[in-house]
């Protein structure tokens, strides 16, 4: 290739620059025309990439920090999680909108029903951005499940309960927020339906961070201040 | 199980091959991310984000287009790159004396690299860390070095036709 030394200059420049990744859209184009008609840049092109994966591949070791992969991990579970109970949550939405349904097509400007709007508001929050799922498991032999789902930067969630005996006469389910200093607080009292299902609006009573634990127990009617029986259900943020 | 393997085991959602994944690679990717960012908390955030995108993509790796690690080098660095200039549109240059690559913590296994980079005149290791390693760009180098914009496309020009005669003396 016959090149005037001083107009070729710029192209390399341009070579290493792209090679190293640092030009901007417009210079790339650029170069892309004149790459096309000359084999000397094609080469130094080739070559400096080689060179700059070399000095990529030099970058000095260090040692990640362990909560990196408890956090990747975290996130991994979150989105299992969140994929099965999306199913949960929409197919309990339709059997709700299914049970009112002989009205359904006639009422469409009819508002939701509590229940409905409750499963819809679950549904919306599985389906955010930020959601978080809890988990909570029966600490006794009950087969019963929960979670509890909220969205970052919000203090209201929704909590799906599924395999609850229905309480017995006098009794109520009762939510607990247990602290990081260990406070109990009082929550939400629920109803499960024939089912055992459930789906509840809470307020968290403190940031999401500052919680420790999720705790359901079985309380007289009208709900209690501190638990009085064992804890069926728990939760661990 | 080689690398390749293991990614596709992992595009398969198999947890257990993104945790051998990460053992292998952890290091490797926070490194680079602290290299990009020079901050402990971002460039963790960074290392996460890379391979949560592993989980969910490692089906999108092309074993064409170079080997894993590689691979893995190329979209950390362009990712802290993407954060560093997301969080801190407005962040200058901490120190330019620091910008030089510190030869002596570089990893001994490519020693000639070492060794072509460690001759190269102090102000072009600079620009060629601060525009391939740290992300910015030729303007903000040029602003930062308080030099013009033509000195720092001609640094960059002779440190890399340097290191190719050094690490290449077969070709012309
Ligand atoms: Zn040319």
């Amino acid at each position: 290739m016959n090149h005037a030394t001083d107009t070729h200059t710029e192209w390399e420049e341009l070579v290493a620059l792209h090679a190293l990744e640092g030009l901007e859209p417009a210079e790339a184009q650029r170069l892309e025309q004149h790459l096309a008609t000359c084999a000397d840049c094609q080469a130094a092109l080739a070559d400096y990439q080689g060179i700059a994966g070399r000095i990529q591949a030099s970058v000095p070791l260090v040692q990640a920090p362990a909560s990196i992969e408890r956090r990747l991990l975290r996130r991994v579970q979150q989105q299992r999680l969140r994929r099965s109970l999306r199913w949960v949550a929409t197919a309990a939405a339709l059997l709700i909108l299914a049970l009112g349904g002989g009205y359904w097509w006639g009422r469409q400007t009819a508002p939701l029903s509590a229940s409905e709007s409750r499963a819809a508001t679950a549904v919306a929050r599985i389906g955010a951005e930020k959601s978080q799922i809890l988990q909570l498991s029966a600490t006794t032999g009950l087969s019963a499940s929960a979670r509890c789902i909220w969205v970052f930067g919000e203090s209201q969630a929704s909590l799906i309960v599924a395999g609850l005996p229905p309480a017995a006469a006098g009794q109520t389910y009762q939510t607990w927020f247990v602290l990081k200093d260990q406070t109990v607080l009082a929550s939400t009292t629920f109803q499960v339906d024939a089912t055992g299902a459930a789906v509840v609006q809470l307020v968290a009573p403190a940031p999401w961070p500052d919680l420790a634990q999720m705790i359901i127990t079985s309380e007289p009617q009208g709900g209690s201040l501190q638990p009085s029986t064992p804890t069926l259900l728990a939760g661990t943020f | 199980m080689d690398d390749i393997q293991l990614l596709l085991q992992i595009a398969t959602e198999d947890e257990g091959a993104l945790r051998e994944f990460y053992r292998r690679y952890a290091n490797l990717v926070f490194s680079m991310a602290l290299s990009v960012l020079q901050n402990h908390a971002i460039a963790e955030e960074v290392t996460q984000d890379v391979f949560w995108t592993i989980w969910r993509k490692a089906a999108l790796y092309d074993a064409d287009r170079g080997g894993v690690k590689t691979w893995l080098l190329t979209i950390t660095r362009r990712r802290a790159i993407d954060y560093r200039r997301r969080l801190k549109p407005t962040d200058s240059i901490d120190d330019p004396t620091s910008g030089a690559l510190p030869t002596s913590a570089l990893q001994s296994s490519d020693i000639d690299l070492q060794q072509a980079l460690a001759e190269l005149p102090d102000e072009q290791q600079a620009c060629v860390e601060l525009i391939y390693l740290r992300g910015f760009k030729q303007h903000e180098v040029a602003e930062q070095l308080a030099v013009p914009l033509g000195t720092v496309k001609s640094r960059i020009r002779l440190a890399l036709k340097r290191l190719r005669e050094r690490l290449s003396p077969i070709a012309d």
